[in-house]
């Protein structure tokens, strides 16, 4: 049975008042929604607490997904508002620097490709994957916060550009615009890290 | 900066734009060989793609995290609890 047609026979016995439908629901979609949260949030802890506001909302709201998407659409959907209210209510919401034009930073002035050279050789170094995480972790920080959504729901959980779309209402060619500028600026970010311990 | 080979094929700045549609495999065939054209003439351009490919690698294996069974099970406990208040 397709996914779309399995997730959809679950709704309905969850509507039906079907508890173990949603324990069933969980088990399928939590640990996507985790992936989500702490991409969103950085720390586990608070991660959590948008997994749990977001399978309570999933679970007072179902009566409300009219299938106009598809189920995990919509529950990305309510998984990211859960993120977004808990960055809010722990005034992380902090402005952050636009990435428009990013790639005008590469071509605009200077030499782009005169970063410092091919990093990428050392990705298989135990050292420097353990160096390079907390690189990692900071930069996508950095990200503002509709970027790191397209970028998580994108390169870590694995949504087609179209699927991300749908989750954040955007075009597909915003999403894919803004994906290619978060990466550019991750790639950046940490280019810069061993520009610097090279310097 | 932008080289370009003037022959019609892309210069540095179109690769640039055209790397994630590149990586991720969404490329038109006749366009991804015009790229790999450029990137095998262009040692920069390549060691740019190879750093950017990289990047989503690393990234991948730096958040991909599983969920820890003691968050699993804190989730339930907490929806238990307030399932059952409403």
């Amino acid at each position: 049975m397709p996914v779309a047609d399995l997730d959809a026979t679950l709704v309905e016995r969850i509507r039906g008042g079907d508890e173990a439908a949603f324990e069933e629901l969980m088990q399928k979609y939590e640990g996507k929604v985790y992936r989500l949260a702490l991409g969103m949030m950085k720390n586990r802890e608070d991660a959590l607490e948008a997994v749990q506001d977001a399978f309570l909302s999933v679970h007072q709201k179902i009566g409300t997904f009219k299938g106009e998407s598809t189920f995990s659409t919509w529950l990305y959907r309510v998984a990211l508002n859960a993120t977004y209210m808990r960055l809010r209510s722990r005034a992380r919401h902090e402005k952050v620097e636009s990435l428009d034009g990013l790639e005008d930073q590469f071509v605009g002035s200077g030499d782009p490709w005169a970063t410092p050279g091919d990093w990428s050789e050392r990705a298989d170094d135990a050292v420097f994957r353990k160096e390079i995480s907390a690189v990692v972790k900071e930069a996508v920080a950095e990200l503002p916060e509709e970027y790191r959504a397209i970028f998580t729901l994108r390169d870590l959980d694995g949504l087609s550009n179209q699927e991300v779309a749908e989750v954040l209402g955007l075009t597909v060619a915003a999403t894919k615009t803004r994906l290619h500028r978060a990466r550019l600026f991750l790639r950046e970010r940490i280019s810069r890290h061993f520009q610097a311990g090279a310097a | 900066m932008s080289r370009s080979p003037g022959d019609g094929s892309p210069g540095c700045r179109e690769v640039l734009d055209l790397l994630s549609d590149y990586v991720d495999g969404e490329l038109a065939p006749e366009t991804r060989e015009a790229l790999d054209r450029h990137l095998g003439a262009c040692p920069p351009c390549e060691r740019f793609l190879k750093t950017f490919r990289t990047t989503r690698d690393v990234c991948r294996e730096s958040l991909a995290e599983e969920m820890p069974e003691e968050l699993r099970s804190r989730l339930r406990a907490f929806l238990r609890e307030n399932i059952r208040k409403k």
